[in-house]
């Protein structure tokens, strides 16, 4: 299947430009021609030869096809070598890592002697034992009910049609299938390779039918700065016809037959992006102080603990948000164990280095899976988002919470710990939760565990409720973080994911930015820190509001820190806060909308180009 | 000398294609004979494909034979190597220590 070669006789078409939203997975913008590898999973089709291997004496052939198999490897061993080498000078070492993983294999006894022994005792031809042996792989991996799992099939496969390439190469030299010079790759799925060999391949952007931001060919996209956009079906009925198409990396769409505007708008912002990422890269080691020094805590959102290999790229200031009912695996049939808890949160310590890390306790039902906690009552629950969800459900399970407790207390040994608790609704229910961690220090010290005096403890604000009693529960809690996600959906009573409702639903709302002042003005009273988590916190241009209304941390997903910390250094605090009073002063959310937008044009242009 | 020990996996995404690489890694470079024991499953993890295929899940117990004259050596390199591995966070072998208990 090769559309592109079918675009010279569908001219008669005029081609009308046409956009594609799928999800971003690595930044960037490409214009390119498309190059389509519409084949099965990549893999090239199976070769010609029958099954057994043609006439002469069988042995000779055996050893032939032996002989064509170990230059395949030796050559393939060289690519990736070489792709490894060129990768390090770049200082891609996620990509260096993943293709060690590849040289591995290639030296894998389980590939190598398997094939030869295969091909020595069926006499088939090397194509088909490989084609074997890849069936085979995908056999056991179907049976497996894990995605991560299922994925690490493709870096498999990736190498197996390294191996295969070269044995048809040595075929017939010239059938590479070069991609035209900046063409855009389209495919089903994308390997970490063709990722890893772009230049090779000409590629400049990539598009795929399936594929997630976890995926090997990610990972090196992102490193590389290659823009990747995934979940975009392009059939070739779709691509009849085209032959210009940009991927942009940040909003995750593709257009199809750009018109001249849209070429010439997209081409001026890929030109803007490439200085602004270099003014970023240039920043990103530096503090988040604001123009007049004064420092801003900048600190990590984790979900899974595997995410955190990535943040040692970026100086952070500690965890500020660690979602623990990540750690409960829907499928296995209970909660983590007290041991299990423990090592992951001793894992969360020792990555969060002096900052230490917020941890905070399993946050479940409303939206969210309750999990195990499986309460009869709960399912009938006309309201789960008003119902029994948060620390109110938690409350109710004291031996759960108790479990909990325990492994955060031993683990707060090893470095500086901080609990927060979800959904606090009023100070007496905090009041309960504090002395539920004291009873857990209680019985750990009867046992004869060692422990610090002290945890420090935080309340999530999030309910309207909380937000008005902030005064009272600065003065017990240790901290407070703000969830803007929640905050929004009980202060105008719209329901997140109501898509009737999606343009109500604006946590740039002047009612709820009046709450968050409220509260940082209480907190103040009390000497308490306030610190925002949520997706608002993460966006460049909600930042100078918060900073404004007195925020003093911000807890963001790991991949904005670039961003938001060069917002941060281009703010004025004065300036912050006068442009928050505004806003809160402000008739409606669109108003605030655009006022931000505004101040981010006019403060903080390199943010603006990047997305803000 | 044998060393047989039962190892918990606690690496979020199990023990895939990283922490596999670095466990043929060590192996490649011992003078042991390394098992590695799943479900009834042995395989030699001198091979990252065949520990893939295994599929080892998170929170899986393992048992892993070392056998030979750095065994000892090995298998205390096994565990520490996947426990530091990146810093630590990248573990992808665990074993239950509780330095807390006096």
């Amino acid at each position: 299947m090769q559309p592109g070669s079918e675009s010279p006789c569908a001219s008669p078409i005029v081609s009308k430009e046409r956009r594609i939203i799928g999800i971003a997975i690595a930044p960037g913008i490409a214009v390119g021609t498309p190059h389509v590898r519409l084949g099965a999973l990549s893999l090239p089709e199976r070769l010609s030869p029958p099954s057994q291997i043609r006439q002469g004496p069988s042995l000779f052939r055996v050893e032939q096809e032996i002989a064509r198999f170990r230059s395949a490897l030796d050559l393939s061993r060289r690519d990736v070598q070489l792709v490894q080498n060129q990768m390090q000078n770049d200082g891609v070492h996620e990509g260096v890592e993943i293709l060690d993983a590849h040289l591995m294999m290639l030296r894998d006894p389980m590939i190598t002697d398997y094939i030869e022994d295969k091909v020595r005792a069926t006499q088939q031809t090397l194509e088909n034992v490989i084609h074997g042996f890849i069936e085979d792989c995908q056999r056991k991996f179907s049976r497996i009910s894990d995605d991560a799992f299922r994925l690490r099939l493709q870096d498999i496969q990736d190498v197996i049609n390294r191996i295969l390439g070269h044995l048809t190469s040595l075929h017939e030299p010239a059938t590479a299938g070069a991609a035209p010079e900046g063409a855009i790759l389209i495919a089903r799925e994308i390997s970490p390779s063709l990722v890893a060999e772009a230049e090779r391949f000409h590629s400049t952007g990539f598009v795929s039918f399936h594929g997630g931001e976890t995926s090997h060919a990610a990972i090196i996209a992102r490193a590389r700065g290659l823009p990747f956009v995934s979940r975009i079906e392009l059939s070739s009925d779709l691509l009849n016809g085209v032959d210009l198409l940009i991927v942009d990396g940040y909003t995750g769409s593709v257009i199809l037959n750009p018109t001249l505007q849209t070429l010439d708008l997209y081409q001026r912002r890929a030109e803007d992006l490439r200085d602004c990422l270099r003014l970023l890269e240039v920043e990103r080691m530096l503090p988040a102080l604001m123009m007049d020094g004064s420092p801003m805590v900048l600190s990590a959102n984790i979900k899974f603990l595997d995410e955190l290999e990535n943040l040692y790229r970026d100086p952070f200031e500690g965890i500020g948000l660690y979602r623990s009912e990540c750690l409960i695996d829907p499928n296995l049939g209970a909660l983590p164990l007290e041991e299990q808890q423990f090592q992951a949160y001793c894992q969360l310590v020792r990555s969060s280095k002096q900052h230490g890390a917020v941890i905070r306790v399993f946050d479940l039902g409303g939206d969210k899976p309750s999990g195990l906690l499986i309460d009869r009552n709960l399912a009938f629950e006309a309201n789960p988002f008003l119902g029994c969800r948060g620390l109110r459900l938690l409350l109710r399970y004291p031996e759960v919470l108790q479990t909990q407790l325990r492994a955060v207390w031993r683990a707060s040994l090893y470095g500086r710990v901080r609990l927060l608790a979800p959904m606090v609704t009023s100070p007496a229910e905090f009041q309960v939760f504090r002395h539920e961690v004291e009873r857990a220090r209680r019985t750990l010290l009867e046992e004869g565990f060692l422990l610090p005096k002290h945890l420090e403890l935080g309340a999530m604000i999030e309910v309207p409720g909380a937000a008005i009693m902030s005064r009272e529960l600065a003065k017990q809690a240790d901290f407070l973080s703000i969830g803007t996600n929640d905050l929004t959906q009980y202060t105008l009573a719209v329901e997140r994911g109501n898509s009737m409702l999606a343009d109500l639903f604006n946590p740039f709302d002047p009612s709820v930015l009046r709450l968050i002042q409220f509260v940082c003005q209480q907190a103040q009273l009390e000497c308490t820190p306030v610190a925002v988590c949520g997706e608002l916190a993460s966006d460049p241009k909600a930042a100078p509001i918060l900073l404004g209304l007195g925020v003093q941390e911000l807890v963001v997903s790991p991949r904005s820190f670039p961003l938001l910390k060069h917002t941060i250094r281009s703010l004025h605090p004065a300036l912050a806060r006068e442009l928050a009073v505004e806003c809160c002063a402000a008739r409606d959310g669109d108003e605030v909308r655009k006022m931000a937008a505004w101040f981010i044009k006019n403060h903080c242009p390199t943010a603006a180009i990047l997305g803000a | 000398m044998k060393i047989i020990r039962k190892v918990r996996v606690t690496h979020p995404l199990g023990l895939h294609i990283r922490p596999a690489a670095e466990l043929a890694r060590i192996v490649q470079n011992s003078k042991s004979q390394v098992k590695l024991t799943y479900r009834q499953e042995t395989v030699d993890p001198r091979s990252i494909v065949s520990v893939l295929t295994l599929a080892i899940q998170r929170d899986s117990v393992v048992t892993l034979c070392v056998e030979g004259e750095d065994g000892a050596h090995v298998m205390e390199q096994i565990v520490h190597t996947l426990n530091h591995h990146l810093g630590a966070p990248a573990s992808g072998i665990h074993e239950v220590h509780d330095a807390a208990r006096v």
